[in-house]
């Protein structure tokens, strides 16, 4: 698993590094200005677009190789297809795990940085950034990994197309409007709470369950669909 | 006796519009197997089932006498595959890329890889897509033999390459095998390149084997029967294959050159076919030229 992931790096390295100048100067405008921004919640903000710049990478990464034409290649390498889908599911941890130590050394080491670190790292924070990236990339990945670049296009396309859906339904249904958007209204609030001072650790332990059974679900389903695929 | 390196049963796969059917031969160790047949006859389809890259629907495939799905790390890792459009990262060198490839396999030589890639004339530091189909397929080719595979796999290897090139491959392939331990496996419709090296040719039709047999005795035991149009009855031809007419006769092709030979006799003259021949024949040859 460990050389897949070495040779994403080796092929991927003028891609990963100019998303990491990207990120920087992002980040750098991010620290410099936070104190600016008005959300009571920057900088678990600051955490998730680094979860987030780390997690998409992967999704780009196997879009990159389907679009080359390079997972031929991968396939024909001496290793289960179950380990290929393994190695991306590490990598994309590993990814987030890098962008979030990256991030909190520039906030930590840079001098103009006005972010304070201790809540940055605050465990809440980074299981619920962790939580809400964990249900995008759950469904995402099986969907790149089963079909490559069009997969992620079809996800764009089928997100934005239930998101169109939902409007027009709550447009033109009024007394559907609150049926609708209850759920999603439940979840933002179970997000807020599991981010705020309520949330026990028995929460955070159940988010973190959620987390690894998502991801488990999610791997088991991106293997059993990439076992399938053919080149 | 002689064991095989590669052994294929009943393999089938089906698309719409084809499909695969009953695909079954061998490949002896310390030889080449050429697999002929027109385009879309199924040879990359066979070739993409032992490499695992598409889904059998019924068959087997053994390699070293391990089953290629049970196995799949282990096989692959003494197979040497060189696709007919080599995919690698665009934008990668090719030091970059060997450096990414090279830790897969245990038996990686680097000196070896060295070698070839000064014997090839390839440059290291360009990028993959810098360099030109020839210069692909020869850097495809060193990481292949760079790994001291024990079977190389080749899809449509020549096609769109030089004759230089073209003889410098054929002839190494030849060398390959001259250990004894070593397999080529050899996919392509340019026949004339499989006359010079293979030393068993198995014909893909249509999606089932026509016949799988080694190159001599095919050569031997196939005949190309030419006569008047008066002077003899296409079917009363033992083993005819195909046949074509024209205004200079008939010319029809026989897998039984010496029951040809005994019933026609002097009515006829017979000519040793070439590979393309036999492929032309089977394929088209059943009507008028």
């Amino acid at each position: 698993m460990l050389k897949l992931i070495r040779k994403e790096l080796i092929f991927n390295r003028n891609n990963l590094l100019l998303i990491l100048a990207l990120m920087t100067g992002f980040l750098m405008y991010f620290l410099a200005r936070a104190e600016n921004f008005k959300s009571p919640g920057r900088p678990g903000f600051m955490m998730f677009c680094a979860f987030y710049v780390g997690a998409s990478l992967c999704v780009t990464l196997e879009a990159r190789e389907d679009k080359g034409k390079t997972a031929t290649l991968t396939c024909s390498l001496p290793c289960s297809r179950k380990t290929i889908v393994a190695a991306r599911f590490a990598l994309t941890w590993l990814l987030m795990l890098a962008a979030l130590i990256y991030t909190t050394a520039l906030a930590a080491l840079l001098p103009f940085s006005r972010v304070d670190l201790s809540q940055a790292l605050n465990l809440k924070f980074i299981l619920v950034s962790l939580l809400i990236l964990t249900v995008v990339f759950a469904v995402l990945l099986p969907f790149t990994i089963r079909f490559g670049f069009v997969g992620v296009i079809l996800f764009l396309v089928g997100a934005q197309l239930i998101g169109l859906v939902a409007l027009f339904v709550a447009k033109f249904i009024k007394s559907g409007r609150a049926e609708l958007l209850s759920p999603l209204g439940a979840a933002i609030r179970g997000l807020k709470f599991l981010g705020g001072p309520q949330s026990t650790a028995v929460h955070l332990v159940l988010v973190a369950v959620a987390i690894l059974a998502l991801n488990a679900a999610s791997l088991f389903i991106s293997q059993a669909l990439y076992a399938r695929r053919e080149f | 006796m002689m064991d095989n390196i590669l052994e294929v049963s009943g393999l089938c796969k089906r698309y719409k519009g084809f499909a695969l059917k009953d695909v079954s031969f061998a490949v002896p160790r310390g030889t080449i197997m050429g697999l002929i047949g027109p385009n879309g006859a199924g040879k990359t389809t066979i070739i993409k089932l032992i490499m695992n890259l598409i889904r059998r629907q019924a068959g087997r495939v053994e390699v070293f006498g391990l089953d290629n799905l049970r196995h799949e790390p282990e096989v692959k890792s003494r197979i040497g595959f060189v696709y007919d459009t080599p995919c690698f990262p665009p934008d990668i060198s090719l030091i970059r890329i060997k450096s990414a490839l090279a830790p897969f396999y245990s038996a990686w030589n680097e000196p070896l890889f060295r070698r070839l890639l000064e014997e090839f004339e390839l440059p290291a530091k360009k990028k993959f897509k810098t360099l030109s189909h020839g210069m692909k397929m020869k850097f495809a080719l060193a990481l292949a033999l760079a790994h001291e595979a024990e079977l190389i796999l080749m899809d449509e290897p020549t096609a769109g390459l030089d004759p230089v090139f073209r003889q410098e491959l054929l002839g190494r392939l030849s060398g390959l095998i001259q250990d004894e331990r070593k397999s080529v496996l050899f996919s392509s419709h340019i026949t004339t390149d499989l006359e010079k090296i293979a030393d068993y040719v198995t014909f893909i039709h249509e999606g089932a084997v026509v016949f799988s047999a080694a190159k001599d005795e095919i050569l031997e035991t196939w005949v190309l029967v030419k006569a008047g149009m008066r002077d003899v009855d296409v079917s009363g031809i033992p083993g005819l294959r195909g046949y074509r007419t024209g205004k200079f006769g008939l010319e029809a092709l026989t897998s039984d050159a010496a029951a040809a030979r005994r019933r026609l006799g002097s009515k006829a003259v017979y000519d040793k076919p070439t590979l393309e021949d036999i492929m032309y024949f089977i394929s088209k040859g059943n009507g008028h030229a």
